[in-house]
């Protein structure tokens, strides 16, 4: 997972230390699923944009976050400016979305799902092998970058690491950004109406094609700017793009297609519950069950978690938490 | 019976199944009867979800979960023989009498219990859903720690027994599976003869129009989806048998992709379609870098996909009838 | 409620936004009749439809059928208790024979435990009554052909057996007659002239001649309301229904 916190405390004797370490341990963990949670929102807004305005099933979306990964990765180390690599991932996933939407996508959004499906399947296994050839077969570490390899103390003796925190902040402030350009925006209105109306825009004197394009290579930017935040904090290797991707799809289901809300939320819920089920169910078992079979029971539970809340919220709502309406 | 060509091309492939490993026997390549029998296990798979995809016109991208559950059952009823131990209070066995239809027992109920939740949703939600619950399947396989987890499970006492007969001869072993196949192709072809394979058809067609009919689509949904995981189940038995070893491999996501598209590869809706898909999907992952190799192509014969993924898309865009269709000529009209 | 009575629309309310495309409409079916339903474009007609079929759901008011109330009992449950529906936009399965079509129908009213597992090709039980109701609709002959390659009013005649394949008390017909030459229409109006008595009809439809030589009761529906039902005679005669609606389909014409 992308969650990789370590919690080094000083061990105490008190009863009170033991609580208050206990405390500072959740909240950690809570930062933790926050921060998963962004990169998942970040991969599934381009994802269920994409879904709700082309109709499009996209499996490749997750070659995008990994073309971003490596991308950082290699012109920070060659570099050795993270933030030359930070921008040089966004263009590089940009030029790839947009290159797989004019290859590639265009054909597709008049076939059935079946055959999106299996083209993007198709996709998946070109990228990876041409990302092997290009990286080889061994993961790469990147480096925090310099200016935000520290941590601070958000609450007093709890220490988190600047660069997550940091993360955080730039995953909110995409979702905020991304809300406004849809909401607020001529753009946002256009694409808001291209995926009700495509007749209707396109009499308007846009270019839909065009558009189109250019919303396939915004949803991969944000795909890849979160392949580039996460490239310090994993291990950058071939097929964590479909790890993720798979997330993403439980955050879509969750949060309802097409609907950008719905992704945050069922971005943060999958972050928290993941990361929180990791880290304490077995402990949390513990309490009723022998040590063994708490941990067995705790891993197979924690890796079940995400998909039981998906069950449970499809059980109450089939179209996700946000649907969206189709205008009619 | 399919005619003309097809119907040349059917029988050839029926008889070279035949006789497969006599052939193989007589040409010094014996090696060949487990892959063979690989191919047959796998075209079985395909055959399964060819009734949800084909038939029914549901997509499910996570049938690999089901084959994996079949697999699991029949790897872990051995682990617990060997080591004398019990689960669930019974002990375990090589016998494929208990092993194999527990094993299909067992994907039907997982199928079921996963198809109630996936088919409450439909189109592009139902692909997701059921990749993200084979996903959650194959997560609950990397944590069976007992079972070796991540690493698999390997089968010490080999393959299992099935009555009277040793599945540990290669021999016996092909020709098991060719005759599972075969039961299994004459079931679906029954199957899909009847009132209620008519009725998935229709679905398949128009739904809206089955559900003005009176039919509760849901229901008869959920019935094809659990006689496929149920098939799938049985492959994912013999697979284990076939390799003595069980992984999570089995159930990554990729397998359901591929699973799909042997289905559509060969023609999906059609009876034989998946297996063509199936023997061309697995002949072509096995002979393209020989392939290279003999054009002296070294950097291809290592990074073979980077063909076979582009080869896969152009199939899909230009072909749309599989190998299937286009064996048969013209549609019928 | 008079026993003549089948189906009753009680106060029916649609709201999409702010628009009420079914707004507190009130309408009776009696038994055996043929009722058709008129108004201008955007009147609410495949709306109310739609609400009475069972594929929409209504915001308020109360349907109730043999006195039973279905408000809320969805599309296959009312197929089951006797109301079918065919479609304005030609609702088949395009891949299967005019014969597989109409036998699928059948097949559904008989519903059955252990019938769904026996041959559906040549099954009698099926096929025969499938057969009557191909030539019932005048499709006699057609029977082998792909539903694909009908023509359309083919097709329309195709739709009407399905949905007597399932013997309805009440029949729902959106415009049967839609995207027919004057041949055809003729075809059909016969064909529903053929029901009357029989299987009680509501029927929407733009063809006036058609709707005026066939209906037994006409109600006229504007903006979501029934501003009029009556006999054809007196519907012609009234002179709300000549301002709202006949006054302007004659000036279109």
């Amino acid at each position: 997972m992308l969650t990789g916190g370590m919690a080094l405390h000083k061990p105490s004797r008190s009863q009170a230390g033991k609580n208050s370490r206990i405390m500072l341990l959740f909240i950690e963990q809570i930062l933790n699923g926050l921060q998963l949670g962004v990169f998942l929102f970040l991969v599934s807004a381009g994802l269920t944009l994409i879904f709700g305005i082309m109709g499009v099933i996209n499996l490749a979306h997750g070659s995008l976050y990994m073309i971003g990964a490596y991308t950082c990765a290699t012109v920070s180390m060659a570099s050795g400016s993270y933030w030359l690599g930070f921008l040089a991932a966004g263009l590089a996933a940009a030029l790839a979305g947009a290159l797989m939407e004019v290859i590639l996508m265009r054909r597709l959004y008049r076939r059935d799902h079946l055959d999106q499906v299996l083209v993007t399947f198709g996709l998946i296994l070109f990228v990876n092998e041409a990302v092997t050839m290009i990286w080889g077969r061994t993961p790469l570490f990147m480096d925090l970058p310099q200016s935000l390899s520290g941590s601070v103390e958000i609450v007093p003796g709890a220490p988190y690491p600047v660069y997550r925190l940091g993360v955080i902040l730039a995953g909110l402030a995409g979702a905020v950004g991304l809300w406004f350009l849809i909401s607020k925006t001529r753009i946002g209105m256009l694409i808001r109406a291209g995926s009700t109306n495509r007749e209707m825009v396109s009499a308007l004197g846009v270019d839909i094609d065009r558009l189109y394009t250019l919303l396939f290579a915004a949803g991969a930017v944000l795909a890849g700017l979160a392949g580039a935040f996460a490239g310090p904090l994993v291990s950058v290797q071939v097929g964590m793009g479909e790890s993720i991707l798979i997330l993403a799809f439980v955050v879509v289901v969750i949060g309802g297609i097409g609907s950008v809300r719905g992704a945050l939320v069922g971005a943060i819920l999958v972050g928290l519950v993941d990361t929180l089920g990791r880290a304490f169910l077995r402990d949390f078992l513990g309490l009723f069950l022998p040590p063994a079979e708490a941990a067995g029971m705790g891993a197979a539970l924690s890796s079940m978690g995400i998909y039981i809340v998906m069950a449970l919220i499809l059980v109450i709502r089939p179209k996700g938490l946000f649907p969206v309406v189709a205008g009619r | 019976m399919p005619d003309g060509f097809l119907r040349i091309v059917t029988l050839a492939l029926v008889v070279l199944a035949l006789f497969f490993p006599l052939l193989a026997e007589a040409g010094g390549s014996a090696y060949l009867v487990p892959s063979a029998s690989r191919i047959l296990i796998y075209a079985l798979a395909a055959v399964s979800l060819n009734l949800l995809v084909g038939y029914t016109g549901l997509v499910s991208l996570g049938h690999a979960a089901y084959l994996g559950v079949g697999a699991y059952v029949v790897g872990i009823l051995s682990f617990h023989a060997v080591e004398g131990s019990t689960i669930f209070g019974l002990p375990g066995t090589v016998e494929g009498l208990v092993s194999i239809p527990l094993a299909i027992l067992f994907s039907a109920l997982v199928a079921l219990v996963l198809g109630a939740l996936c088919l409450r949703t439909s189109g592009i939600y139902f692909i997701m859903i059921t990749l993200a619950f084979a996903q959650m399947m194959f997560f609950i396989t990397v944590s069976l720690e007992r079972y070796g987890g991540d690493d698999g499970l390997f089968m010490y006492a080999g393959p299992n027994r099935l009555g009277p007969l040793d599945l540990s001869s290669e021999w016996t072993f092909f020709y098991v599976c060719l005759a599972v196949l075969f039961a299994f192709l004459l079931f679906c072809r029954y199957l899909v003869g009847t009132r209620f394979g008519r009725a998935l058809g229709a679905i398949r067609q128009n739904e809206a129009r089955m559900i003005t009919l009176g039919c509760n689509v849901y229901r008869y949904k959920l019935a094809i989806f659990v006689i496929a995981g149920a098939g799938a189940g049985l492959a994912g038995a013999l697979l284990a048998n076939q390799a003595s070893y069980v992984s999570p491999d089995v159930l990554h996501w990729t397998r359901s992709g591929e699973l799909l598209f042997m289905v559509i590869l060969g023609g999906s809706g059609t009876l034989l379609g998946p297996v063509f898909g199936a023997v061309a999907f697995l002949l072509l992952e096995e002979y393209l870098p020989v392939l290279f190799d003999a054009a002296g192509l070294e950097l291809l014969k290592e990074h073979w996909r980077i063909v076979f993924g582009p080869l896969l898309i152009i199939v899909m865009l230009f072909n749309r009838r599989g190998l299937y269709g286009l064996l048969a000529g013209r549609p019928r009209q | 409620m008079s026993a003549d009575l089948l189906l009753a629309v009680d106060g029916l309310e649609k709201r999409f936004g702010a628009l009420k495309a079914t707004d507190g409409l009130d309408l009776e079916v009696r038994t055996g009749e043929i009722h058709a339903l008129i108004g201008p474009n955007g009147a609410g007609k495949s709306t109310l439809m739609k609400q009475l079929s069972g594929e929409m759901k209504p915001d308020a008011g109360r349907i109730l059928f043999r006195g039973a109330d279905i408000t809320y009992a969805t599309a296959p449950r009312r197929a089951r208790l006797g109301i079918a529906r065919s479609y304005q936009i030609t609702s088949i399965f395009p891949d299967y024979t005019v014969l597989e079509n109409v036998a699928t129908a059948v097949q559904m009213r008989m519903t059955g435990g252990a019938g769904i597992l026996r041959r559906a090709k040549g099954d009698a039980d099926i096929e025969e009554p499938a057969l009557k109701l191909i030539e019932r609709v005048g499709l006699s002959g057609a029977h082998d052909r792909l539903a694909s390659a009908l023509a359309h009013g083919q097709q329309r005649q195709l739709e009407c057996a399905m949905a007597l394949a399932l013997e309805p008390s009440l029949l729902l017909l959106d415009e049967p007659m839609a995207g027919m030459g004057p041949q055809e229409s003729a075809i059909m109006v016969e064909l529903l002239r053929g029901l009357r008595g029989q299987v009680t009809t509501l029927l929407v439809e733009h063809d006036m001649d058609a709707v005026f030589s066939l209906a037994d009761r006409i109600t006229v529906l504007v903006y979501g309301k029934a501003i009029a039902t009556g006999s054809p005679d007196e519907i012609r005669n009234n002179p709300a229904v000549r301002e709202a609606y006949l006054g302007e389909e004659a000036d279109a014409s």
